[in-house]
């Protein structure tokens, strides 16, 4: 556990740990509470460590104190030490410390200021007064260790936000740190993306040479390169640091009470030995579940609900051979047929520019389908007044403030009842209602833009439902949310198909689309490449590859253990593994 | 992506200094306020736009596209100038067209022939400029040839790359409010709240965006230390010189050419036209 072991002024010996934070207390002006309180930890060299925690737990002020920006470039009172590679970050100029420790942040589109692939690695470069003859050879040995070699002479703006990720790490790289802190580096990606840093993440490991330091929630695919965790709370203390599984399962109630992800095959494990199937050792992989599933699973016995067609219901939604074309750019839809039953769950998956929000923005009229193209609950689209459609169908987007009109919490989910004419006293009630079941009740006076990430795609979806639409489409809903905000929104949207609602999810997360979805519909370069039920559609690896997807980690697992059964049904949920070893109730 | 009026086409043109192609603006404009006449303009603006063409090998429909906004304002300043033109000698001068209140003479209109060449020889001069030239390269010049603050420079930069995001958030935030119910149309009240409701959270989303960047590049060293290097240095090299050299042989051969011929090139622009038919 924690060993807050003082300095010792003596000579560094060999074993100087790579990172060694001691006592940090960080407060920014303006601040009540300090963003980070008491901290102290080290990392040893070549150490992988992975940091969890709620938002807002100070993960990032922990990344920028790593690398000296805090004290040395951010306007916060540090108390504490941070001594990297040796060296105390207070008193080393940045110049020094950015060849020590690099730093990749969140946001793609937020890291470069230059034109091109070669010229944005030489920038680090250039600021270091590094000779020019020297940079070539540094930078493609750079963009050779993020596999970007071949565009070298690429401009930044044509690449794809994952090639983007993998630019900012050659940038730290050709600076030649020891330390590498990677602050939510997949927040912004999907999810073949994030596979392919984690790949380069796993070779940098393999290659030993550097200290890795990840915050990220996406945890099943980091989990094979994790050595160590540290678990931050929501006040900004370290709470737990230690081997993965002994984190894992001796601060389960924290991870759950806090909303921290957890490897979704670790969840499987806990919600299995609640069952009266404890898995020993704990799982953190693919390949430790499926070890320790094996002799669980007993196939011949497997109960399995019988596949039954959907009754034939009207369509909350039908397109007929929608195409478009935005004025200055390329095709977007080419002929889409799509029929979304009423009273389902329905996802709408892709790669990025497959044309997702250009069709579902056409069912709700922002872009104006051509008449008899899309028909929702069985009118033509343009046969409904202006004011009508928004009581029939709403659009949560994706940015939560895009949406924002007013100026507290209140107003906002107030705003579309009273432009229904709605009497105030009936407003009131329903605005009540809502924030309670949102968990904003307490946050009614705020304004919207002061919420925190979590509290504002809340309000955004809150927004939408008070208005009991019968058709509601959420772009990205469970985006770089954390658990209690995604459960709390799932359970809503349950609700409202429970009510006969239709809900149409546009999105990269196949955990929603395997546990909430009863149908999805893939795009495929502004065509329907499919249009179907969920289990067939994350039982084909080839449907998944063309959305640009990777099978979520239950359904890997799932295949994995049928490499020995030859017929198994598609397991995609801890609800599948509880039914196949018959410990559901 | 939106990349602005620039072309790439990476031609000789693309590859000389920003600063020449900066630079040549200033002689140009002087020359052509100075020099009231239809030929001069008339043969700066071909000069320009014929290097764009070949040297430049900007294709010629987006020459055209470039050129277009000039066409409206260019086609007013015509008809402004020619029919509010006060002829010193008004009573030599024939009448050439008369639309109802207006007498539209022969000076008069050769008098608004030339104003009009003339701001399109220096409008010419600026796309040689526009039309070839990355932003980010003529900071890249501005810090290396003129010394601007390289935290300025690079943060410049960095800005200028948020411009074509900007434009999709702005797209997207005006579709979020329109499917809350936010009519797009509206009066003279209701346009500005409007455009108050886009740009607040387009702003909010800008100062995050800048602040990250900033932290960014403090974190890679940006003016950490003194000396800098430049991996790229834009430098003025045997082109630039060539270039130069032959814009001021074209511009010593059209000014002895005017003065040759005997026309009264009066370098006075003030005094009014001096136009000999």
């Amino acid at each position: 556990m924690l060993s807050p072991s003082r300095a010792s002024a003596g000579p560094r010996s060999s074993c100087e740990p790579a990172i060694r934070v001691e006592g940090l207390t960080v407060k920014y002006p303006g601040r009540r509470r300090p963003a980070l309180e008491e901290v102290s930890f080290s990392v040893q060299p070549g150490e992988f460590v992975l940091v969890l925690g709620p938002s807002g737990c100070g993960k990032s002020t922990l990344a920028l104190c790593l690398n000296g920006v805090i004290p040395h470039a951010i306007a916060a009172t540090m108390d504490g030490h941070v001594r990297v590679t040796g060296l105390d970050t207070r008193q080393v100029p940045l110049t020094r410390l950015s060849q020590k420790v690099g730093v990749v942040f969140q946001d793609p589109e937020a890291q470069f200021c230059l034109l091109t692939v070669e010229e944005e690695v030489a920038f680090g470069l250039e600021n270091l007064g590094v000779s020019p003859d020297e940079m070539p050879g540094r930078i493609a040995a750079a963009l050779e260790l993020v596999g970007l070699a071949e565009l070298r002479d690429r401009r930044i703006d044509r690449l794809s936000g994952g090639q983007k990720q993998r630019l900012a790490l050659a940038c730290v790289l050709a600076m030649g740190p020891e330390i590498l802190v990677l602050d939510e580096p997949t927040a912004h990606l999907d999810p073949q993306a994030a596979a392919d840093l984690f790949a380069t993440l796993a070779r940098l490991k393999a290659a030993g040479r550097h200290t890795i330091v990840v915050i990220e929630h996406r945890l099943d695919d980091l989990m094979p390169l994790v050595d160590r965790v540290l678990l931050f709370g929501p006040e900004g203390r370290l709470l737990a640091e230690g081997a993965p599984r002994a984190v894992f399962a001796g601060y389960r109630q924290e991870l759950d009470r806090f909303g921290v992800w957890i490897p979704q095959v670790t969840e499987l494990a806990l919600r299995l030995a609640e069952a009266g199937f404890p898995l020993d050792p704990l799982p953190l992989t693919l390949e430790e579940a499926a070890e320790a599933l094996k002799p669980h699973l007993r196939w011949a016995r497997l109960r399995w609900p019988p596949m039954v067609d959907p009754p034939a219901v009207r369509p909350a939604v039908e397109v007929r051979r929608l195409s478009y074309c935005y004025p200055s750019g390329p095709q977007a839809l080419r002929e889409v047929h799509l029929v979304i039953p009423e009273g389902s769950f329905f996802t709408l998956v892709g790669l990025n520019g497959a044309g997702k929000s250009t069709l579902a923005l056409h069912l709700v009229g922002v872009l104006e389908p051509p008449p008899e193209a899309v028909w929702l609950l069985g009118r033509p689209l343009r046969a409904y007044r202006r004011g009508e459609l928004p009581r029939v169908a709403s659009y949560v987007f994706q940015n939560p403030e895009h949406q924002f009109l007013t100026s507290t919490v209140y107003d906002e989910v107030a705003f579309g009842l009273r432009a229904q004419g709605l009497a105030e006293r009936e407003v009131e009630t329903r605005v009540r209602t809502v924030l309670e079941e949102f968990g904003l009740a307490a946050l009614a006076f705020a304004h919207p833009f002061t919420l925190s990430q979590g509290e504002k795609r809340r309000l955004s979806v809150a927004t939408a439902l008070v208005l009991r639409p019968r058709l509601l489409i959420l772009d990205e809903p469970t985006f770089g949310q954390d658990r209690q905000t995604t459960t709390l929104i799932m359970t809503r949207l349950r609700e409202l198909v429970r009510g006969g609602g239709t809900v149409v999810a546009i999105t990269h997360d196949l955990r929603l689309v395997a546990e909430e979805a009863s149908a999805a519909g893939v795009l495929v370069a502004g065509q329907v490449a499919f249009a179907g039920p969920v289990a067939k559609l994350l039982g084909s690896a080839p449907l998944l590859r063309q959305a640009g997807l990777v099978p979520p980690p239950l359904v890997r697992l799932g295949r994995r253990l049928a490499e020995r059964v030859d017929r198994l049904p598609l397991l995609s949920t801890i609800e599948h593994y509880l039914a196949a070893l018959g410990a559901e109730r | 992506m939106n990349q602005g009026i620039y072309v790439e086409t990476g031609s000789s043109l693309h590859r000389l200094n920003p600063l020449t192609k900066f630079g040549l603006i200033i002689p140009t404009t002087l020359i052509l306020t100075l020099v009231v006449d239809i030929a001069v303009p008339a043969l700066f603006s071909l000069f320009f736009l014929l290097a764009l063409l070949t040297l430049g090998r900007v294709p010629a429909s987006r020459l055209g596209r470039a050129l277009l906004p000039f066409l409206p304002a260019g086609i007013g300043l015509l008809w402004t100038t020619a029919a509010f033109y006060q002829a010193r000698m008004a009573e030599t001068s024939t009448v050439a067209l008369e639309l109802g209140p207006f007498q539209l003479t022969w000076p008069g209109i050769v008098y608004a022939v030339s104003i009009v060449l003339r701001v399109l020889a220096i409008y010419a001069s600026s796309l040689l400029f526009l039309l070839t030239t990355h932003p980010t390269d003529f900071i890249l010049a501005l810090v290396q040839q003129c010394r601007l603050p390289v935290r300025l420079g690079y943060g410049v930069m960095a800005a200028y790359r948020f411009v074509p995001l900007l434009s999709t958030e702005l797209a997207q935030i005006r579709a979020a409010h329109r499917v809350r119910g936010v009519p797009e149309g509206g009066g003279l009240l209701a346009a500005p709240r409007r455009l108050l409701g886009y740009a607040i959270p387009l702003l909010a989303s800008g100062i995050r965006r800048a602040q990250q960047v900033a932290v960014a590049m403090d974190a890679r060293a940006l003016g950490a230390q003194p000396q800098r290097t430049f991996y790229r240095r834009l430098s003025f090299s045997s082109s630039d010189l060539a270039f130069l050299l032959a814009y001021a042989i074209f511009t010593v051969i059209v000014l002895a050419l005017l003065v040759w011929m005997g026309l009264p090139a009066r370098l006075d622009f003030f005094s009014g036209p001096t136009i000999r038919r």
